[in-house]
């Protein structure tokens, strides 16, 4: 599967990945403080914004955070 | 299964780990957490508290105050003791922040997986209390945040920043019998009783928001606000002549990100040109919005009271990492007997005064706790 195009695909892909109000909102709040986007209210400026999709993707990477389509 | 505190005045290391030994007499912990002055020896407190309790996980931090039941102070010690009866598995270990951080934490996080008998990674956050004393005085709570994050995201850290009179020239840290100045202590329990995570700040968001459009993270410096230099457009917005900004104007005007309605304190220290330097680093795109203060004390209160609503018990201790700036504003706003009232009333506790507080990441401005039934 190829990346995600906006924040909000993302966001559902990894909703469904982690399955886990609470898991997903300790990993929504560390994504916010690291890269400033806010995944449970994304800015419309920010959600098919290619540099910022790809700075959450690295943070998530980062903390090793699969979602399907991820290797 | 008691939870107990202690405090001493004493500015000497010998006769302060004297008191709280004394005042901790009977007890059986299986964890020790202490918070002292600057200017006293961690090591001297460390050592005489593993001594004493050679089957307690000790760790410990310098403060710029600390507080604990019917107490605050600085220059002191204080000490909180969690009963063996309440805690299961136990590690604690000293991470090095002195070099590559990342690779620290990855040794960190296997050193205390190993400990426990399984990947930290996978551990319950609503059975696992996680606690982290961070190195306080050189700027580098963001990426041993980031770095815990990375090693477990899903368990988080409740902790604060190492203190030194607020004078950010050096801070301390104990664990596993070793003092390090360029160190993190982290310590996990398995809990047996259960357990709530505070985080308290008593400021709520106006209407008004506005965008970092440009930032220096690693200065932890705003340089733009809504596309225009950040100090015009934020001393504008609070009423105050760009060149008349002052602390006070700073600790009673802090911005926050809002996650679920809940405001996560960014606090700016002072101008610099026409930028902000801020006591946390903002990343470019964040959304901050004007906060507005509410009465430390009550909403303290509420904050507990709302801690005691969820655990459905009475509280029987309580460890807290309070930030430094609600300590300033508790002592200008004549509140600080009462703020520590509203604590020592509410549950028995030990804490101190942050240079800063964890919580899934580097925050200011707020209390951030363990609260234990």
């Amino acid at each position: 599967m190829d990346q995600p195009r906006t924040l909000e695909e993302l966001r559902e892909l990894l909703k469904t990945s982690i399955n886990n109000d609470v898991a997903f909102g300790f990993i929504t709040a560390r994504v916010l403080i690291r890269v400033g986007v806010n995944l449970k209210q994304i800015a419309d400026e920010q959600n098919r914004n290619p540099e910022v999709i790809a700075k959450v993707t690295d943070a998530l990477g980062r903390m090793d955070i699969k979602w399907e389509g991820t290797q | 299964m008691t939870i107990t505190s202690a405090h001493s005045g004493k500015a000497d290391s010998g006769e302060a780990a004297a008191e709280l030994l004394q005042r901790l007499d009977g007890a059986a912990p299986k964890v020790v957490v202490f918070f002292a002055g600057v200017a006293h020896d961690g090591a001297v407190l460390g050592r005489a508290l593993e001594q004493r309790f050679p089957d307690a996980a000790v760790i410990g931090c310098s403060t710029n105050g600390e507080f604990a039941t019917n107490h605050f102070g600085k220059k002191g010690a204080v000490a909180l003791a969690i009963g063996a009866g309440r805690i299961g598995a136990v590690a604690s270990v000293m991470a090095d922040v002195s070099g590559d951080i990342e690779a620290s934490f990855r040794q960190a996080a296997s050193s205390l997986s190993s400990k426990l008998g399984r990947s930290i990674r996978e551990l319950e956050p609503n059975r696992y209390a996680a606690i982290a004393l961070l190195e306080g005085a050189r700027g580098r709570e963001e990426r041993i945040n980031a770095a815990l994050g990375d090693v477990a995201p899903f368990l988080p850290f409740i902790g604060g920043s190492a203190g030194d009179e607020i004078t950010f020239t050096g801070t301390w840290v104990w664990a596993n019998g070793r003092l390090e100045r360029d160190g993190t202590a982290l310590l996990i329990a398995e809990m047996k009783t259960p357990f709530h995570v505070l985080k308290a700040c008593h400021f709520t968001s106006t209407d008004r928001s506005v965008t970092v459009t440009r930032s220096d993270e690693t200065k932890r410096l705003i340089l733009e606000l809504d596309g225009q230099p950040a100090a015009t457009f934020y001393a504008k917005a609070i009423g105050v002549e760009p060149e008349k900004l002052e602390f006070a104007h700073f600790l009673a005007h802090p911005l926050g990100l809002m996650v679920d309605g809940e405001p996560w304190l960014r606090s700016g220290v002072r101008r610099e040109g026409e930028a902000l330097f801020f006591a946390c680093a903002v990343a470019e795109g964040s959304k901050l919005h004007f906060m507005r203060g509410e009465n430390l004390v009550d909403d303290t209160r509420t904050r507990l009271a709302a801690v005691r609503a969820a655990l459905a018990a009475p509280l029987a201790g309580g460890l807290f990492f309070n930030c430094a700036y609600r300590m300033l504003e508790a002592q200008i706003s004549g509140t600080e007997a009462a703020y520590h009232s509203t604590l020592s009333e509410s549950v028995v506790h030990a804490g101190m005064h942050s240079n800063g507080e964890t919580y899934l990441g580097h925050i200011n401005q707020t209390l951030t706790g363990l609260v234990f039934a």
